[in-house]
């Protein structure tokens, strides 16, 4: 009963950082479209929710791998992930109240690897994992999508530089709809299956399924429903930085940020080193503006953007060691998860109601 | 101590870089060429220039068919991974 409590607890935060990932990362796949009015807002959406939908069922191949290369697989119980869930959670809603793009597989990898410390010390954490396969491409993922941004762009001015601007804004617009479907579909395709892991090796900690067990198929479609939700709810603070703040951005630069963003996943992906969704399209669109002209970018917005990246391991880190922290005070049973998941909820219900009040307007 | 070398995959990290650069600037090059050969068929067409209006269609049609390989390419990739 106790374990039975605690595995519907873990289910339903993990299908909430899920819709979370879909919230916070609507913004790579629909930023530039809606920016350079290539969609409408609502059509865009819908069709990066519907398309994330659509990818969470192409491919369940790394489905149980997620955190298996940066934490002992020994270590991990339902309340390591659930506290490194709440860890991620938190970190997608601060970055998203403060409109800055940050990845949330850093944050998950974060937050599980905080919890993981905290629930059995340093042993729990696979040092060179983490560097080799977050942190290093962490660094590598922006440099490499500034860099084909910029020369992209360098050469798409010189083809159509001198033709005139009405057919060459339509072919790009054109361009943006099918490199923003891609985006979203590799979207899906990665990130639901991050949380497919995560509830597949719940149950398989719970003992519910067995260790060579498939993915159930209610775990596939409750995993593409939720993050097909939270990308239909659209987190617009991310998308108006990353639309508007960085650069002012043309046709041509929307498309080179999201058509050389998608083929940078893409290819990275194939050759077994998935870079991360926010970092790359933020290189881009970085990269297509200085292609232009340096001053173009707002370096200092920028700047922030970067901040946020360099601070989403830690910080996630912290928070998922802390929340194991308060769970561990209550025993191993489900009190801990419990308690930690309604205060969680008072907090966010008494944030709305606070926005809530906030927007309403003075009467007379 | 591990080198770095060791702990980062330093082979497959050179070769993402190198295919993604390739992969980024190809397919935005090749869209941006396809435009380039639509517009100018469509001028040439304008002042009755038929061969030439062809020779851009053709180039067009040979840079979109690169693109659709691409896309083709892409959804293997996810499907396969």
């Amino acid at each position: 009963m106790n374990s039975d409590v605690i595995l519907v607890i873990v289910v339903a935060t993990a299908l909430v950082f899920d819709f979370t990932n879909g919230f916070h990362d609507t913004a790579n796949v629909v930023a530039t479209s809606i920016s350079t009015r290539a969609m409408p807002p609502r059509v865009a959406v819908t069709m990066a929710a519907a398309l994330n939908f659509a990818g969470a069922f192409i491919s369940l191949a790394v489905a149980a791998t997620v955190a298996k290369d940066v934490v002992q697989a020994d270590v991990v119980t339902p309340t390591v992930i659930f506290a490194g869930l709440i860890g991620a959670i938190a970190w997608n809603i601060a970055t998203w109240a403060l409109g800055l793009p940050s990845s949330s597989s850093h944050a998950l990898i974060g937050g599980v690897v905080g919890s993981a410390f905290a629930a059995s010390g340093a042993n729990a954490v696979i040092a060179d994992g983490v560097l080799g396969k977050v942190l290093i491409p962490a660094v590598v993922a922006p440099i490499v999508a500034f860099v084909a941004g910029g020369l992209a762009i360098a050469i798409i001015y010189r083809i159509v530089g001198r033709l005139s601007p009405g057919p060459v804004t339509r072919g790009f617009k054109l361009g943006q709809v099918a490199s923003g479907g891609l985006l979203a579909l590799a979207h899906g395709t990665n990130d639901a299956q991050k949380t497919m892991g995560i509830i597949t090796l719940t149950l398989v900690a719970n003992g519910t399924i067995s260790a060579d067990s498939n993915v159930p198929t209610w775990v596939v479609i409750a995993s593409a429903t939720a993050i097909a939700l939270g990308t239909y709810t659209g987190g617009w603070r991310i998308i108006k930085t990353m639309g508007t703040k960085i650069i002012k951005m043309d046709t041509a630069q929307g498309f080179t940020a999201s058509g050389a963003g998608a083929a940078v996943i893409l290819a990275s992906s194939h050759f077994g080193f998935p870079l991360s969704t926010t970092q790359v399209i933020n290189g881009g669109i970085m990269g297509a503006g200085a292609g232009k002209r340096v001053s173009a970018v707002r370096w200092g917005v920028a700047g922030n953007i970067v901040v946020a990246w360099l601070l989403t391991m830690p910080c996630a880190a912290v928070i998922g060691a802390a929340v194991y922290g308060i769970t561990d005070l209550f025993g191993a049973g489900a009190a801990g998860p419990l308690v930690v998941s309604v205060a969680a909820l008072l907090m966010l219900a008494a944030a709305f109601v606070r926005r809530a009040q906030q927007q309403t307007p003075v009467p007379g | 101590m591990i080198p770095l070398a060791q702990i980062v995959e330093t082979k497959a990290l050179l070769q993402t870089v190198a295919y993604s650069l390739v992969a980024a600037i190809g397919v935005t090059t090749a869209f941006s060429v396809a435009i380039y050969g639509v517009t100018r068929a469509a001028e040439f067409r304008r002042d009755e220039r038929t061969i030439a209006s062809t020779a851009a269609g053709a180039l067009a049609a040979f840079a979109l068919g690169i693109c659709v390989a691409a896309i083709v390419l892409a959804v293997i990739v996810m499907t396969t991974k």
